[in-house]
C-alpha cells in the first residue's frame, strides 16, 4: 500500500524543503518514492502543495480522497488540501498560526478563526492534530523559520510517517549547518515528545 | 562530487535533473538556455555541474540565442542541448526551423516544457507538439522521470542519425515529478570539434525544396528507429476490448486509475509525438472495440488515432476530448472518471472542495517592484496606460496596486504601448524587468525612439532573473559558470538607443524615485527611469547566509491613525489588521523600509535593536 502525503502551505513557508527532507529520508531507508512539486510563480505567497508518495505507485500526484497524511503549514491551506482527504484514511497535522491573505483584507473578508478551521477540518478526516509549531519556534529561536522542524517532530513522534525519526533527523545535517542545524534539531526533538494519544 | 555526477546505481531525481543526467550520459559538450519555468532547473543544474563535468554551459540572452548557440556547437561536431518553456520555443522557432532544414553534424537536443494549467505561465496554455510537425523534427515524450533520462540520451542518438535537432517534450508534472532513476554511465564529453562547411549545408533555393523532401525521408527513418527502440509500448494486451492510448504523464494517471478501479485494460504509451507511431497504433487498435485517448491540451494523438483507425479498424470508437477536458491539466481522478464511464465501472467522485479562503500569489514582502509601482502611481496622472511585461512584476495586475494594464509576452510592453500611443491620446508608462529588457526589450525601445512616441520607460532592475530562480543575465557582471563577465549597463544601452533622459534611482527611496518619474512625465518627452533595488528574496537569503540581521519595522500604535494606507493601498503581506490595530508580522518583515515612507502619519519605523 502506498503511503500518501500532501504538504500544504503558503509559498515561502518551506513546503518544498519539508518535502525534500521526508523524501530523502524515505530514499535513505531504501523505500520507493514518487514526488510532485511546483516552482516559480506558484511560490510567491500563494497556495503551494507538494506530494510525496512512499511505496510502489504510478502517478506522482496523490489522487483526491486518498491522502494518509496532510501536513498543513498553515491551517487554511490544510483546509484547501482536504481535496485529498477522506474520513476513512486521512490524518491532518497542522500548525496553529493562520496567515491572512492580503486579498481577504482588501475584499473585507473574514479569515476563519482557528476554531472554525479546526471544526471544518475534522469533518473531512479521521483525526486532526494541531501543533503550536510557529509559536514554539519563535519562543526558542526568535523567529518562526524553524517551525516545520517542530511540526515534523510531532508527526514522527506520533508515528504518522513510515520512516524512523532518526532517519528524518539525519536529513537536517545535509540541509543545514551551525547554529541553525542545532536549533532545528532541538525543535524536532521537542516535537517528538508531544504526544496526542 | 555533485550528486548528478554519481557514477552509477540508483538516484532520486526530479524530471529536470534526469534530463541533465541523460545529456551527461550522452556526452553533451555544450548547453545553453534562457530560464523559463517549468524547465528553469535544467539550466540551474547545468550551471552547478558544468565545471566539474568539464562541459560548457551558458545562460544566453534569450531562447533564440540559446538555440543558435547550441546549433553552432552541433555544427562544429559537439553534442549540444538547449531547454526552454513553451513560450521560449515561440521565440526560438525562427532559428530552430531553419536549423532543421540546414542540418547538424553532432546531436542537438531541444527540451521544451509545456505548462498545462498555467502554473508558471500567466499568458496562455500552449501545446507545442504541433511545432514538431511544422518544423519537421522528431519529438520524444517521456512519461516519467526514468524516461526523462533515457529519452534525452536516445534523442542525441536519433539527432546524430538523422543530422537534425530532436525535441524532448515535457509538461510541468514531468519536470517537477520525482522518482528513483537507474543511472547509466556518464560519457566522456567531447567539447571541441571543428567547423567544416559542406555543400550539404547550402539551403538556398532551389535546394530548399530538396531539403524539404529530405526532411520527410528523415522522419520516415525516425519512425523506424523509434519502433526499433520500442519508444511506444503496449501493456496488458488482451485484457479487454476497450483500450487506452496515453502520452506523457497521462500514462501514469491511466495506470493509477486502472489500479484504483481494480481492473485491467490494454494500454499503449506513445513515447514519440512526432512522427506519429502509426504502425504501433494500428497494431494496437486492431483487436479493440473502443479506445480512450488520454492527452492533456490539444487532441493531437486523438486526431492521428482516428486517422489510423480508418484503415486499421473502421469500427473502432475513438474517445478523447468527448470524455476528457480540452483545457487544464489532468489528474488520476479526472482520467479515472472517464475510464470508469467507458468500462462500466464505478469511480468515487472527488468530494466537493472545502471552501478555503482565496489566496492569489502576490509580490513578496519588501519586493522592490511594489516600491516602484507605488512611486509610479504617485507620479503618473489619469489618462495613463501602464504596459506590463513578463516577470514577478506581472503580479502588479492584482489589487491593491492594479497598475498593470496588460501582459502579453517577453518584451511586448514596448511595442504594444507604442501602438496604443500612436492610436490614442493616452500618456503611457511601461514596466520591464532587467532580464526581460535584455531578452527582447531593446528592439522595442529602439522602435519607440525611431518611430517617436513618448512613454516613461521604467526598467525594474532587481539585478537578477527573479521569477525563475535568480539566474544571472547580461547586466549581472557574472555568467552562468560563476565567472566575471562584462556588466552591460541598462542606462548605457538606453542612451545608446537614443533615450536621452535616463535616471537610475534606488527604488527603495520613494521620494527619489517618484521625483525622477515625475520629471519624465512632466517633460512630455520620452524618458527612462532605471528603478534599481535587489530582489528582496536574494537580500534576505544572503543576509541569513552571512549572519546579517535586517531591520524589522513596527507600527507605533500611539502615532497610527488607522488610515490603512500601508495595508489597503500599499499591500505588503507582512502587514496585518486584527481589528484592534494594524501591525507588522516580524516573521515576514524583510526590512525594506518602504512602508515607513508611505505611512502618512510617520507611525512606522525600524524596531530598536535589542
Amino acid at each position: 500500500m502506498t503511503y500518501n502525503i500532501v504538504i500544504a502551505g503558503v509559498g515561502g513557508q518551506g513546503v518544498l524543503t519539508l518535502a525534500a527532507i521526508i523524501t530523502q529520508a524515505a530514499v535513505a531507508e531504501g523505500k520507493a518514492v514518487k514526488t510532485s512539486e511546483l516552482h516559480g510563480l506558484a511560490q510567491r505567497f500563494g497556495p503551494l502543495e507538494a506530494h510525496v508518495r512512499i511505496g510502489d505507485c504510478y502517478s506522482p500526484l496523490v489522487t483526491a480522497g486518498t491522502a494518509d497524511l496532510i501536513i498543513g503549514l498553515e491551517p487554511s491551506e490544510a483546509l484547501r488540501a482536504v481535496y485529498y482527504a477522506s474520513q476513512k484514511r486521512t490524518i491532518i497535522v497542522s500548525d496553529t498560526k493562520t496567515i491572512m491573505p492580503l486579498e481577504a483584507y482588501l475584499l473585507k473578508k473574514e479569515c476563519p478563526s482557528l476554531a472554525a478551521l479546526e471544526k471544518e477540518l475534522k469533518k473531512h478526516c479521521k483525526r486532526t492534530l494541531f501543533a503550536k509549531a510557529s509559536d514554539n519556534a519563535r519562543q526558542e529561536t526568535g523567529t518562526s523559520l524553524a517551525a516545520n522542524s517542530f511540526l515534523l517532530g510531532v508527526i514522527a513522534g506520533n508515528k504518522l510517517l513510515p520512516i524512523k525519526p532518526e532517519t528524518l533527523e539525519k536529513q537536517f545535517e545535509s540541509a543545514l549547518a551551525g547554529k541553525k542545524l542545532e536549533q532545528n534539531k532541538r525543535l524536532f526533538k521537542q516535537g517528538l515528545k508531544v504526544n496526542y494519544q | 562530487m555533485h550528486r548528478l555526477l554519481t557514477p552509477s546505481g540508483n538516484l532520486f531525481l526530479v524530471g529536470n535533473d534526469a534530463i541533465v543526467r541523460g545529456a551527461l550520459e550522452a556526452g553533451v559538450g555544450l548547453a545553453a538556455t534562457y530560464p523559463g519555468t517549468p524547465s528553469s532547473e535544467i539550466g540551474d543544474s547545468l550551471a552547478e555541474i558544468a565545471k566539474e563535468a568539464g562541459i560548457y554551459f551558458e545562460y544566453s540572452t534569450n531562447e533564440k540565442v540559446a538555440a543558435e548557440v547550441a546549433a553552432g556547437a552541433a555544427f562544429a561536431g559537439v553534442r549540444s542541448l538547449t531547454a526552454m518553456k513553451h513560450f521560449g520555443l515561440n521565440v526560438a522557432c525562427d532559428s530552430i526551423f531553419p536549423i532543421a532544414a540546414h542540418g547538424v553534424k553532432a546531436g542537438m537536443v531541444i527540451v521544451v516544457a509545456d505548462d498545462p494549467q498555467g502554473w508558471s505561465s500567466g499568458q496562455s496554455e500552449q501545446d507545442t507538439r504541433m511545432f514538431a510537425r511544422t518544423g519537421h523534427m522528431p519529438m520524444l515524450e517521456p512519461s516519467n522521470v526514468q524516461e526523462c533520462k533515457d529519452f534525452t540520451k536516445l534523442a542525441f542518438e536519433l539527432s546524430e542519425l538523422l543530422e537534425i535537432p530532436v525535441f524532448v517534450r515535457t509538461t510541468t508534472r514531468i519536470n517537477f515529478g520525482g522518482g528513483i532513476v537507474r543511472l547509466g554511465k556518464i560519457a566522456k564529453p567531447k567539447t571541441k570539434g571543428e567547423f567544416k562547411n559542406t555543400e550539404k549545408w547550402n539551403n538556398l533555393p532551389p535546394k530548399v525544396i530538396k531539403r524539404h523532401a529530405e526532411l520527410a525521408e528523415k522522419l520516415k527513418k525516425a519512425a523506424a528507429w523509434a519502433e526499433n527502440k520500442k519508444l511506444t509500448q503496449a501493456v496488458n494486451l488482451d485484457s479487454g476490448k476497450t483500450g487506452v492510448i496515453a502520452a506523457g504523464v497521462c500514462f501514469d494517471y491511466a495506470m493509477e486509475a486502472l489500479n484504483e478501479l481494480q481492473t485491467k485494460a490494454p494500454l499503449l504509451k506513445t513515447g514519440m509525438s512526432w512522427p506519429f507511431p502509426e504502425k504501433q497504433v494500428a497494431d494496437f487498435v486492431k483487436k479493440l472495440d473502443a479506445v480512450l485517448v488520454v492527452e492533456e491540451l490539444e487532441p493531437v494523438v486523438e486526431y492521428y488515432v482516428k486517422k489510423v483507425a480508418k484503415d486499421a479498424n473502421p469500427q473502432l470508437k475513438v474517445h478523447g476530448k468527448n470524455l476528457l477536458p480540452h483545457a487544464g491539466e489532468y489528474r488520476t481522478e479526472i482520467v479515472g472518471l472517464a475510464l470508469a464511464k467507458l468500462l462500466g465501472k464505478k469511480y468515487a467522485q472527488p468530494a466537493a472542495v472545502a471552501k478555503a479562503i482565496h489566496r492569489p500569489p502576490i509580490l513578496c514582502p519588501g519586493c522592490p517592484h511594489r516600491a516602484s509601482f507605488w512611486s509610479a502611481k504617485q507620479a503618473a496622472g489619469s489618462n495613463t496606460v501602464f504596459g506590463g511585461d513578463i516577470g514577478c512584476y506581472l503580479l502588479g495586475i492584482h489589487p491593491p496596486m492594479e497598475i498593470i494594464d496588460f501582459i502579453i509576452a517577453m518584451g511586448a510592453s514596448q511595442g504594444i504601448t507604442h501602438g496604443i500611443q500612436k492610436a490614442s491620446n493616452h500618456k503611457a508608462v511601461t514596466f520591464i524587468g532587467d532580464s526581460t529588457f535584455f531578452h527582447s526589450g531593446v528592439a522595442g525601445v529602439m522602435n519607440t525612439v525611431h518611430n517617436n512616441s513618448n512613454p516613461l520607460l521604467v526598467v525594474l532592475d532587481n539585478r537578477t532573473t527573479a521569477m525563475t530562480g535568480h539566474q544571472p543575465h547580461p547586466g549581472s557582471g557574472k555568467n552562468a559558470m560563476g565567472e566575471p563577465a562584462r556588466e552591460i549597463k541598462i542606462d548605457e544601452v538606453l542612451r545608446a538607443c537614443g533615450v536621452d533622459a535616463v535616471t537610475t534611482v534606488n527604488c527603495f527611496n520613494v521620494a527619489e524615485t517618484t521625483a525622477a518619474m515625475k520629471r519624465v512625465i512632466g517633460s512630455g518627452k520620452l524618458g527612462a527611469v532605471v528603478s534599481r533595488g535587489q530582489c528582496r528574496l536574494l537580500t534576505v537569503r544572503n543576509a541569513r547566509k552571512d549572519g546579517v540581521t535586517l531591520p524589522i519595522f513596527e507600527i507605533d500604535q500611539k502615532k497610527c491613525t488607522k488610515c490603512g494606507v500601508c495595508l489597503y493601498k500599499f499591500g505588503c503581506p507582512a502587514i496585518h489588521n486584527d481589528k484592534k490595530k494594524f501591525y507588522i508580522d516580524p516573521d515576514f518583515c524583510w526590512g525594506c523600509s518602504v512602508c515607513s515612507q508611505v505611512c502618512p502619519a510617520n507611525a512606522i519605523s525600524a524596531k530598536a535593536k535589542k
